[in-house]
């Protein structure tokens, strides 16, 4: 019987052994694993910049995408129109900060805007009292809020640039990002505009 | 009370050692920018200093590093060059900077720490292992022979008992 025991024990034992091998094994793969995730910096997912325009509902006290303003009366002989407020929201969806600059451009109607085309000094006005400078976090949002209100007007800067046109004009925002390279702003290709917008001309 | 030679070296010795510290503290001060603020900074300046330190938030925030104060900060930088205060923009700017540089180093120093960790980990296991583990195999080695012999010991008493029974 003793036998028996001893070969019960040895069977016993290389279990034991070949147990405590899978458990050492898997260890140390879970260690391997582990570290490699931790030193391994965050990676995926879609980086992007958001450029959104909105308007202020007083009645509701909300922000929204709708009721924007379609024309404006311009005083011929004062050269300044009603004033135009707009507001904007940018988010930073890159997965570190990033240097924006949303710049206000007023065009014709036939201007071609695309995320490769952006606005240039011979076809838009560029209105540089409006391009606002920020520095946004990863995930950050700035906006709509008061700091983000665009109130501006049709002056005779930007008629006597573009002259006065039946079919309306571009109200364009575009967005511009700080290019280490360049150490310049280059644009993003993000860009949003109110279309067909009329001036309504009295003298 | 006349002093002794002894004690009138003791306070010249006395001054001296507040005057080099006087000294270092002056020089602390004049070097360090936090304290005394540059001034007369040029509007290139101001915008060199903002976007060296967005430079350094834009490296913090590629190491994961939580960058939203300083990007707040780098903002008021941006609105006092707007305003023309490049003073401020430039100091402004300029603490942003080494802020950023301090949180990266900081980070660094944490991503290495358990690379040092490592080896310390190691030296005390093989330690526990050389010095301990030869108790500790022993120890149980005892305790599954001790536990081996009262099966057998039940084992055979039972088979005792069933040979009796047999007969």
């Amino acid at each position: 019987m003793s036998k028996k025991n001893e070969a019960s024990r040895s069977k016993r034992e290389k279990e034991f052994e070949l147990v405590v091998k899978v458990v050492l094994v898997l260890t140390i793969i879970g260690i391997i694993v582990s570290t490699v995730l931790i030193f391994t910096p965050p990676i995926g997912g879609e980086e992007y910049a958001e450029l959104g325009l909105l308007t202020y509902n007083s009645s509701t006290s909300q922000y929204e995408a709708d009721n924007y303003p379609t024309q404006v009366v311009y005083n011929q002989t004062s050269g300044v129109s009603e004033l135009i407020t707009l507001y904007f929201l940018l988010g930073n969806h890159y997965h570190r900060a990033q240097f924006f600059e949303v710049r206000l451009k007023i065009g014709l109607q036939n201007v071609t805007i695309t995320p490769d085309i952006p606005g240039t000094n011979e076809n838009t006005y560029f209105y540089e009292d409006f391009w606002f400078k920020r520095v946004l976090a990863f995930d950050e949002v700035w906006g709509p809020s008061s700091e983000t209100e665009v109130t501006f007007s049709f002056n005779s800067s930007v008629v006597s640039k573009l002259g006065l046109s039946a079919s309306g004009y571009k109200i364009i925002f575009e967005l511009w990002q700080w290019n280490n390279q360049l150490e310049a702003f280059s644009y993003s290709g993000v860009h949003i505009y109110l279309t067909s917008f009329q001036l309504i001309v009295v003298s | 009370m006349m002093k002794s030679p002894k004690q009138k070296l003791l306070s010249k010795g006395f001054i001296r050692l507040l005057a080099s510290l006087l000294l270092l503290f002056l020089f602390f001060i004049s070097s360090n920018p936090l304290i005394l603020p540059s001034s007369g900074a040029t509007q290139q300046e101001a915008w060199d200093e903002i976007i060296a330190a967005f430079d350094k938030v834009q490296q913090a925030s590629t190491e994961g590093i939580d960058v939203i104060s300083l990007t707040n900060q780098l903002n008021d930088a941006i609105e006092a060059y707007e305003l023309n205060n490049y003073d401020s923009a430039y100091d402004t700017a300029h603490n942003v900077l080494l802020e950023a540089e301090d949180l990266i180093t900081n980070n660094r120093w944490s991503r290495i720490f358990p690379y040092v960790l490592i080896p310390i980990n190691v030296v005390l296991i093989a330690a526990v292992v050389v010095f301990f583990g030869r108790h500790v195999v022993r120890w149980f080695r005892i305790r599954r022979d001790e536990e081996f012999m009262d099966l057998e010991i039940v084992y055979e008493t039972s088979e005792e008992k069933k040979e009796v029974g047999d007969l």
